[in-house]
């Protein structure tokens, strides 16, 4: 395991995603918090390069820092009322949230001790053609029903977005 | 077999999937004012689905697709039981004024149908993968329905739900993720085996008690219950109708499924043996006996009708829930039947206060004064609908409690037991208040119920009526589905 370069690939995007986690957190301006945010998830991208999850990893791309954030970032821009600071939490939610977050922390730390420690995976080959095999095989329901859930939603959201239309004739 | 001979197993869902698309395109075809009868389209998917669904249920059990996908007569009665609940939905779509001059009968049909699909594919399960995608259909096509009529109480509703959902299917990917880290299975049957010699039994119980809340807050059981009045109050009613029973029972298909198949082992002759380490046949009990007082109490202090309907469905599920912990035949078989008597009289008792705010009343507790008198049949129905959900015979609700209950004592948790006969006597006294509503006071407005909406609340008073007397085929067939819960096959 020694000498691994994934292993500190690894720790370093773990450390710099709760870094940019915190900055979503602390930020005062939106655009920035998303921003932050957009990294933050960069680097979970790398985490999962660096446990050989190829695939995961081109998707956390494509799709979150790629799509999601970029929307976040055009929606927070067009839109002209959205007020662009965000307030300070008060002493009354910030300290609940500090409670809720360290008994889970405390949660997790101590369930760290029943994990099964299990050696840190090799980076040799792709896992993505592995993936498409059994997508299309043993998880052919999960795929074909998630098109079936996109198509849903996708009429789902199209009635709505169009009744706002009409309703402002 | 080959993956298409396997395929043919799916053929009932895949016909409500092109009904729902079907629908869709003859909205677009149609002009504006017969587009209201477009959920007829989806009604026939449903009804020739259910067709199709009892043919090959002949040919159950099926391991299919590598064991992603159970078969069984489990998934069967789930699956029947979401297709009746869809005709209904759909028929009264149609007949609904609310909803029908919305003139987006396709869009509702097709969501609806979509819904239902996810809901069938969930019942069948056989791993977590194709189980989350499944009840996240459910959910997803929820989160639009509940916005339907664009109002802005339903609107907050949609959001709502769309919030807790998220963060509930959040939660379940969590646990699911640590079950897979020290067990390396997705499947439920292959669970069993290794779960059984696993030395990292603390932390699986901790990932299925993470994967439990997300579900918990799903079928809407205490302390997760808090998003289901609002949203139930806001959406819809006909919406709330079906919230109350598909959602909730895809969410307990889903639970029973995952305990009895993935976490616990049953020989032919025994019941189910739990893992060592991993008790949760404890944490459902707790979990139920907090959801039926809370939702039971919460519900004496409502004054209108459809948030107390809500508490009275979180009520039905902590019952429900109690038919699991007991860990037995009877007990799941309990909970299947429950839930088949629930969809009768909740539906029932939601579609007479659908009928009564469609005549401009709105859902206050004294929009139903007198209504025994203005509405003889709304009237008489709905006392039928009520006492069965008070679980008095001889009506179906009084049978599945029998059950459940019966199936709580025998393996040896009194105090559930006592609990739940307890909480029926309480839930008499907001039940009881409305019939005294209904009968003892007087009201001079006529009520005229929208048209089929007569023979619908009569066919349900009658079926609740009928499963109260003849209950046996159903609860043998049940016990049949849950018997092989947790058998390897």
């Amino acid at each position: 395991m020694k000498g691994n370069p994934a292993i500190i690939v690894f720790w370093l995007c773990a450390m710099l995603t709760l870094l940019f986690a915190v900055c979503v957190i602390v930020a005062r301006d939106l655009v920035r918090a998303v921003t932050a945010l957009l990294f933050a998830l960069l680097m979970t991208a790398g985490m999962y390069f660096a446990l050989g999850a190829d695939f995961l990893g081109a998707v956390q791309i494509v799709l979150y820092v790629g799509g999601v954030v970029v929307l976040v970032l055009f929606g927070v821009m067009l839109t002209r009322d959205v007020e662009m600071t965000v307030p300070y939490l008060g002493f009354g939610q910030f300290l609940p949230a500090l409670i809720v977050a360290g008994a889970v922390t405390w949660g997790l730390w101590h369930l760290a001790d029943f994990l099964p420690r299990k050696a840190f995976p090799p980076v040799h080959r792709s896992v993505t053609p592995i993936l498409g095999e059994l997508f299309m095989k043993k998880y052919i329901v999960a795929f074909e029903v998630a098109s079936v859930l996109l198509v849903g939603v996708l009429i789902g959201a199209a009635y709505l977005v169009r009744r706002e239309v009409r309703r402002e004739e | 077999m080959t993956i298409l001979s396997q395929i043919r197993f799916l053929i009932p869902e895949i016909i409500v999937s092109a009904g729902a698309l079907t629908a869709l395109v003859a909205n677009a075809l149609l002009e504006s004012k017969e587009r209201i009868q477009t959920p007829y389209v989806v009604l026939v998917s449903f009804a020739t689905a259910l067709l199709t669904l009892v043919i090959l249920a002949a040919d159950a059990p099926q391991k299919l697709l590598w064991g992603t996908y159970m078969f069984d007569a489990y998934a069967v009665y789930f699956k029947g039981f979401f297709l009746v609940l869809g005709t209904v939905i759909a028929l009264l779509a149609v007949h609904t004024p609310s909803i029908s001059s919305l003139q987006s009968g396709g869009e509702f049909a097709s969501l609806l149908g979509f819904s239902i699909v996810g809901a069938m594919v969930a019942a069948s399960a056989g791993d977590f993968i194709t189980m989350v995608v499944a009840v996240e259909t459910v959910s997803m096509l929820g989160y639009v329905l509940a916005g339907f009529t664009r109002t802005r109480l339903s609107r907050e509703a949609a959001v709502k739900y769309v919030l807790y959902g998220a963060f509930s299917t959040a939660i379940s990917l969590f646990g699911i993720s640590m079950i897979f880290w020290a067990t390396g299975q997705l499947e439920f049957k292959q669970l069993s085996a290794v779960v059984q010699i696993s030395p990292y039994k603390q932390f699986v119980f901790a990932g299925l008690i993470i994967f439990l809340t997300g579900l918990f807050f799903k079928a809407a059981a205490v302390p997760f219950h808090m998003w289901s009045p609002d949203v139930y109050q806001g959406s819809p009613t006909l919406v709330t109708a079906y919230f109350s029973v598909g959602p909730k029972a895809a969410a307990f298909a889903v639970i029973g499924r995952v305990l009895l198949d993935g976490f616990a082992r049953r020989t032919m002759s025994v019941d189910w043996i739990v893992p060592p380490g991993i008790d949760w046949p404890i944490v459902i009990a707790v979990i139920s006996a907090l959801t039926m007082t809370v939702g039971n109490l919460s519900a004496l202090l409502q004054k209108d009708l459809k948030r107390m309907l809500a508490y009275s469905s979180i009520a039905h599920a902590g019952y429900m829930l109690a038919g699991f912990a007991a860990k037995n035949v009877i007990g799941t078989s309990g909970v299947l039947y429950y839930l088949g008597a629930y969809l009768l009289m909740n539906l029932g008792a939601f579609f007479v206060v659908l009928a009564v705010e469609e005549t401009g009343k709105g859902t206050h507790l004294d929009s139903i004064r007198g209504l025994g008198w203005t509405s003889p049949l709304a009237g008489a129905t709905m006392a039928i609908f009520l006492l069965s959900l008070t679980g008095i015979p001889p009506f179906a609700g009084f049978v599945g409690k029998l059950v459940v209950f019966g199936a709580v004592v025998k393996s040896k948790l009194y105090w559930l037991a006592v609990l739940g006969v307890l909480n029926s006597v309480i839930s008499l006294g907001y039940y009881g208040l409305m019939l005294k509503k209904i009968y003892l006071e007087r009201s001079d407005e006529q009520v005229i119920l929208p048209r089929v909406y007569s023979p619908v609340l009569v066919a349900l008073a009658a079926l609740t009526v009928f499963l109260g007397i003849c209950f046996n085929p159903l609860i043998e067939y049940t016990a049949h589905g849950a018997k092989l819960l947790g058998v390897l096959f």
